[in-house]
């Protein structure tokens, strides 16, 4: 029976082992045991060539010391390690670089109460750190007017701020409704925005009416006052006063009594440079108007000269009015603090507790992570159809390798 | 440590080539059915691998598998330069082999003989290396550049040819 003729998976193994007694079988033993030898020349020129081999060169050494060995393995690892150790803290270092966690905004454990940007910097004393002040006029100086319904009052100054971030504390916490303390040496305008929450309708009257009987008990006056309510419950006040300044401290902790804080703004805005600018165009008007005096007494001066000293006295004397007036209107804006009250009964979602330090640093691990996975992700994508195409060329070329070399062989 | 530096150690090559240099002559023998030239060829496929012994990777693949893929690769360059040669030529006939009358398989029973010389060289190159060098199918696959499933068919294939040329020279 021929080898090909038996459908054995087996069959090629064992006739490659020399256990099939078929005739291919006995040809396949003799072509093993009448295997050609090499002739002696070529075994002695092969010996010959072999003499030549070149001292092992350093380049093996270093080859072989790249071999993988436990002590590599260890070496990766504790690298990885370090790099997993790295990122979260190089992350924390990073994010606690620019500033204490107060002036970023993270306020702790959520028992304590924030201290606001402002105040953070004024440290309760004046140190002369005031922010500077765009021109706030036409704020800040309007009369006492009566209190209940009024008209609505200028609009609010422009100024650069000083925010603080959303602080939701108790009103009757020791801490709550603190404010940064206004210079006592330089003139400011001072204005804070403070938001309640109450309970009801009765609550939010009686909050009105306790705001305006502490600013006038305080010395201040009310500038707008705007109530209303809708439905059984909901309802909101607000009420613009002014308060002097040196009472503020005392009126904002007054009026966190009157509800819940649920937002406080405060903003400071230097006045100083500004008085001290009016101050020297002052001082100049009157030295020309002094030397002008001085000129018009003079007895030999022609008519005309006269007439035309007096117009300038005159023009000086008015440019002199007006300064002053300047000067006393900003003055009077520095002496008391603009408080815009908020009462209203909707009780807004509390904020999220500041996460921990131990989750800010995860969070800024993955967020590395992540963003080096995205720039992963891109390359991927962007290279996959260069990928594509460099897989396709390298198949055709192997196959068409193949194929070129299978037919070189059957022709051979 | 012991155990490393017996492991790191290297034989040399001119062991390697004693040991495998009847086996590199008899794979060229096959594939070319001429002395001279697989003389020649040995010669070249030792000098390729001298030249390359610094880069040989002992855990890639055994030293006798790397020398037949050397002597493979310097047989089918001679294949080509030689068909290019006759083909600017226009001299010889394309089956006609270029060397000496020497027959490379004189010792073998003349239908055993006939029919190696029947066989193309690709049917004698997988003989060669699976029945003559008695490498494994993964070995094998290696020289031949494909998989160890193309290598087993082709195997197959060469020894069915062979039977039946054995058979049909022997009836003759």
């Amino acid at each position: 029976m021929r080898w090909s003729d038996r459908n054995d998976d087996d069959n090629l193994e064992a006739l490659l082992r020399g256990s099939d007694d078929s005739r291919l079988g006995s040809a396949l033993a003799e072509l093993r045991e009448k295997a050609p030898e090499a002739p002696a020349g070529l075994r002695e020129r092969t010996r010959e060539l072999a003499s030549q081999e070149p001292r092992p060169a350093q380049r093996r050494r270093l080859f072989e010391s790249l071999r993988i060995s436990w002590a590599h393995l260890g070496a990766a690892g504790a690298a990885v390690l370090l790099i997993a150790v790295a990122i979260p803290v190089v992350g924390s270092l990073a994010r606690t670089g620019g500033g204490s966690p107060e002036a970023t905004g993270d306020a702790g454990s959520a028992g304590e109460t924030p201290r606001s940007p402002v105040e953070e910097a004024y440290g309760g004393a004046d140190d002369g750190r005031e922010q500077s002040a765009q021109d706030s006029s036409g704020g800040g100086t309007d009369a006492p007017t009566a209190v209940g319904p009024q008209p609505s009052p200028p609009p609010p100054p422009a100024a650069l701020k000083g925010a603080q971030p959303p602080v939701l504390s108790r009103a009757n916490d020791a801490s709550a409704g603190a404010a940064p303390v206004p210079s006592t040496t330089r003139a400011q305008n001072y204005s804070s925005e403070i938001t309640l929450h109450v309970g009801g309708h009765e609550e939010l009257s009686e909050a009105v009416q306790s705001a305006i009987r502490t600013t006038r008990a305080l010395g201040g006056y009310v500038t707008y006052v705007d109530y209303g309510t809708s439905g059984s419950e909901d309802g909101e006040a607000r009420l613009n006063v002014r308060v002097p300044v040196g009472r503020v401290q005392g009126a904002v902790a007054r009026f966190s009594e009157l509800g819940t804080i649920l937002e406080q703004q405060t903003e400071i805005v230097d006045l100083q440079g500004r008085i001290d600018r009016i101050t020297r165009d002052i001082q100049q008007r009157r030295d020309r108007i002094a030397k002008l005096e001085a000129e018009l007494k003079d007895p030999t001066l022609s008519e005309a000269e006269r007439d035309r000293l007096e117009a300038r006295l005159v023009r000086a004397k008015r440019g002199l009015a007006n300064a002053m007036r300047s000067r006393a209107g900003v003055l009077r804006q520095s002496r008391f603090a603009k408080l815009d009250l908020t009462f209203t009964t909707e009780k807004r979602s509390e904020p999220a507790a500041p996460p921990s330090e131990l989750r800010q640093t995860l969070d800024d691990a993955l967020g590395i992570l992540a963003a080096e996975l995205g720039v992963l992700l891109f390359v991927l994508i962007a290279g996959l159809p260069f990928v594509a195409l460099g897989l396709i060329a390298w198949l055709g070329a192997r196959a068409l390798r193949r194929g070129s070399t299978q037919r070189v062989l059957e022709r051979a | 440590m012991t155990r490393r530096r017996l492991s790191a150690e290297r034989r040399s090559f001119a062991s390697v080539a004693e040991d495998h240099l009847d086996d590199v002559y008899r794979f060229l023998v096959y594939l070319t059915k001429d002395v001279n030239i697989a003389d020649d060829l040995t010669q070249e496929t030792f000098s390729k691998a001298l030249n390359g012994w610094s880069r040989f990777d002992e855990r890639r693949g055994s030293a006798r598998t790397w020398l037949c893929q050397i002597a493979r690769s310097t047989a089918l360059d001679h294949f080509r330069a030689e068909q290019r040669r006759r083909k600017r030529e226009e001299a010889y006939a394309a089956t006609e082999p270029v060397g000496d009358d020497r027959d490379p398989f004189a010792a073998l029973s003349p239908p055993l003989r006939s029919a190696l010389r029947e066989l193309s060289a690709a049917d004698r190159e997988v003989i060669a290396l699976r029945v003559i060098l008695e490498l494994d199918g993964e070995a094998a696959a290696r020289v031949m550049g494909i998989g160890r499933t193309a290598c087993a068919m082709r195997l197959s294939r060469a020894l069915k040819k062979l039977e039946e040329k054995v058979e049909i020279d022997a009836l003759v």
